[in-house]
């Protein structure tokens, strides 16, 4: 079973015997906080990535700050650099995804509206917006049904995202000691998302907010979102099918073979530091060549165990690299991780790895999860 | 079914001497006959001809409105299904596709062959539709094979009627009604999605007359491919689940001199056959009234439906779909009409109302709540020619969008 994202994997492991999935699932983001996801830590709890076998980082206390739950920050690579991306939603054996109307008042007296509650699997957290001036002497809407009755013109406007929950706290995971969300691995400071109210089917709801820049694209025509990949390496499985190993995954930028970036951040749809795009992926297995393997350094000999029981080498380098390779795949890693880092082939494009890894080895799956960046090219993603 | 019918059949023929065996009767009639009749109409709707509001940019667009309510004629279709682009998924009416534009329509052209031999108590039957109509592809006429069976009464004391073939429901009474000569209005109810679908399967008909009491009972069972929603819902032509759907009626009637009362109860319970699992089960219950007095006739119905939410993909009568989502519904009419006998060339006038009332959700949507006032008459004129007007006034109450979707429509059909 597929899964995206280090918290899904997690997940899978947790669960001694998980009953037989719904070929047609969606989880929102407070299934994944009531089945005690990894995706979402506890107020108070450890935070698995900001704690042994991974490098302390930051603060380096390793715990969720009390007063609030918080959405996991997991390191990934995109464009050769680090990345950080928290789940939100994940679907399995969608086709696609839709998007919905989220309908916004432009003289602030209500609260936005969202089209559909997560109650229904049509339900995605990827809406566009349609702005309406509130009249004064009407009611507070609540609903679709509400905007729609008031017949007033509405203006189509840009697409936003916004994943709903009922936790009006919920927010990226920050360490205590910390005031603000970082990546683990390197602790490199991440974008930080606020949680905002609105309405949704009638409902009084929360949002988590990632400004109001256009974080994905979608077809006018059919409204279905457009998806980008996200590679999750494989090693083979004692069945001889390839199996995910928990390892930070790739995002891509542009469907399949049609990346919209060059593998160095030089990229169409990033705006100001903002990818249209790396918020609903499509995970696609790739299933590692033997001389590939993962750069860990000396200094965490409890995360070299980790990596060598899913089957890789760990090589120790012969010369130490920056902590932004942490978790890095390189194709050729055995070779040139003991003789010499600089000549790796690092697997931390979409671009590098549709070049290095041959077709076959880098399967299509069944699901696509909501991982919007809050670091990308190795910057935080601005939300604004 | 059909092993035991011609088993019956043979069983008959050798006992062809046997006073209780079939006789056929003296005044034989040739065996084959052609019937039929034409369904023109004229109608227009409200708006664009949808129920979809504008601006409602909600996805499956047909799951917070009810795309049957702008109905325009017997069978049920609307005049219009255009979404504007937006993704629907499959709970939609067949559409004569002429959107908020008054239009004349050929709404059914209808060819019945029924063959009936003397030497049998068989009766085969088939009825070819001819339906024109236009839409994005163009002009368009759909061709329907609505019935196609073979009954068979083997006891000439009993009334007892096995069929099998595509035939009508057994859910309700609506079904009567479905043929645009036989129904006294031009539009079905807004619960006629979940009743009169033609089915293909096997069905048994039994009544037993109590003529002290002046009462019969009856009981209608059917097995079959779909159960009773019309094919957009559910097709008929295939099990998609190799598991039938099974409904019937229990009925008891009382023929008094100057009042005439039926009852009945009806349920139904498959598989959902717009999908592939049997374990994703539909069910269904109903009941139904019927009172005539003299002129006057009221007749109401009540249903409610259970889905179950499936796994994969959905297929129905309009092709392909995705998420087979769970649903409820619930909801009813009740009818009154006031008919009037004449001699001459206008054989009867009849005027009628009807109030339709429907609660349904898909799941994880808002419920919605819909009625509709429906106000007609109906003019027949020698015995082969009906004149039919309607208006429909169709009304959102909870959940749905408020959306101009009135119906002011007309039939003229002609019996041959």
């Amino acid at each position: 079973m597929a899964r995206g994202g280090i918290a899904l994997a997690l997940l899978v492991a947790a669960c001694a015997a998980p009953p037989a999935p719904d070929p047609w699932k969606l989880w929102t983001i407070d299934q994944l906080e009531a089945r005690h996801d990894p995706a979402i830590v506890e107020p108070g709890a450890a935070l698995a990535l900001l704690q042994s076998p991974y490098p302390l980082v930051g603060a380096k206390t390793g715990v969720q700050q009390a007063s609030q739950r918080g959405l996991t920050v997991f390191p990934a690579f995109s464009e050769g650099k680090p990345a950080a991306y928290m789940t939100t939603e994940f679907w399995q054996n969608f086709d696609e995804i839709w998007v919905q109307p989220l309908y916004v008042d432009v003289t602030n007296q209500n609260l936005p509206i969202f089209g559909v509650d997560t109650s229904t699997r049509f339900y995605s957290p990827y809406w566009q917006i349609f702005t309406y001036s509130h009249p004064a002497s009407a009611p507070e809407f609540r609903s679709a049904k509400d905007v729609l009755d008031a017949h007033l013109p509405l203006a189509p406007n840009s697409a936003k995202f916004c994943a709903i929950t009922r936790d009006a706290t919920l927010a990226a995971a920050i360490q205590q000691g910390e005031s603000a969300p970082i990546r683990p691995l390197n602790g490199d400071a991440v974008g930080v998302p606020r949680n905002g109210a609105a309405y949704a089917d009638g409902n009084a709801v929360r949002f988590i907010d990632l400004g109001n820049a256009q974080r994905f694209t979608f077809d006018p025509a059919t409204r279905i979102v457009d998806e980008t990949p996200l590679f999750a390496f494989a090693l083979p499985g004692a069945d001889g099918f390839p199996a995910q190993v928990d390892l930070p995954k790739v995002g891509g930028t542009g469907p399949l073979h049609n990346p919209r970036c060059d593998g160095r951040a030089n990229c169409r749809g990033v705006i100001g530091g903002i990818p249209e795009f790396g918020s609903l992926w499509r995970v696609y297995e790739v299933l590692l060549p033997a001389p590939a393997d993962v750069y860990v350094p000396a200094n965490l000999p409890e995360l070299q165990n980790k990596v060598r029981a899913m089957g890789f080498a760990a090589t120790p380098a012969a010369a130490p690299l920056a902590d932004e390779f942490i978790l890095r795949v390189a194709v050729n890693g055995k070779a040139c991780l003991a003789s010499d880092p600089s000549t790796c082939i690092w697997l931390d494009s979409q671009n590098q790895i549709e070049s290095q890894v041959v077709d076959w080895r880098i399967t299509k799956t069944g699901t696509l999860v909501t991982c919007p960046l809050i670091e990308f090219n190795g910057k935080p993603v601005p939300f604004r | 079914m059909i092993a035991l019918a011609l088993a019956i059949l043979m069983a008959q023929e050798i006992q062809s001497s046997n006073s209780d065996g079939y006789t056929p009767p003296a005044d034989s009639q040739p065996p084959l006959h052609i019937n039929g009749y034409v369904d023109l109409g004229w109608a227009k709707a409200q708006g664009n001809g949808t129920s979809f509001a504008p601006g409602d940019m909600r996805i499956p667009a047909d799951y917070g409105v009810d795309t049957f309510a702008p109905a325009v004629n017997s069978r049920g279709d609307v005049a219009s299904t255009d979404s504007g682009g937006r993704f629907t998924n499959g709970f939609l009416p067949r559409s004569v596709g002429i959107g908020g534009y008054p239009s004349f329509l050929i709404n059914t052209v209808d060819v019945d062959l029924r063959y009936q031999p003397s030497t049998a108590p068989l009766m085969l039957f088939t009825r070819f539709q001819l339906l024109p109509r236009v839409s994005s592809a163009g002009e368009n006429t759909r061709v329907l094979v609505e019935q196609a069976f073979a009954r068979v009464i083997p006891f000439a004391s009993q009334e007892l009627a096995l069929t099998v073939g595509k035939s009508d429901s057994v859910f309700g009474i609506e079904y009567l009604e479905n043929q645009a000569n036989l129904r006294t209005g031009v539009t079905p109810s807004l619960i006629a999605r979940y009743t009169t679908g033609q089915s293909l399967g096997a069905k048994a008909f039994y009544r037993i007359q109590i003529a002290p009491l002046w009462t019969a009972v009856s009981v209608n069972l059917a097995a079959s491919n779909g159960g009773t929603l019309v094919e957009t819902l559910q097709p008929q032509s295939a099990s998609l689940t190799g598991t039938p759907v099974f409904s019937g009626r229990l009925g008891l009637e009382v023929n008094l001199p100057s009042l005439e009362v039926k009852l009945g109860l009806s349920a139904l319970d498959g598989p959902r056959n717009d999908q592939s699992q049997p374990g994703v089960r539909q069910k269904a219950l109903g009941g139904d009234a019927r009172l005539v007095f003299g002129p006057v006739e009221l007749r109401g119905e009540w249903i409610t439906v259970t889905q179950d939410e499936g796994a994969g993909d959905k297929m129905n009568g309009l092709g392909r779909q995705t998420v087979v989502s769970k649903f409820d519904v619930r909801g009813g009419y009740g009818q009154l009409g006031l008919g009037f006998d004449f001699s001459g060339a206008v054989r009867r006038v009849a005027v009628y109302g009807r109030y339709d009332r429907r609660h349904a959700r898909f799941e994880g949507f808002t419920p919605i709540t819909v009625d509709r006032i429906t106000a007609g008459a109906r003019v027949d004129l020698w015995e082969s020619l009906a004149m039919k007007g309607e208006y429909l006034m169709n009304r959102e109450l909870a959940g749905a969008p408020n959306v101009a979707n009135d119906v002011v429509t007309s039939s003229l059909v002609y019996t041959w």
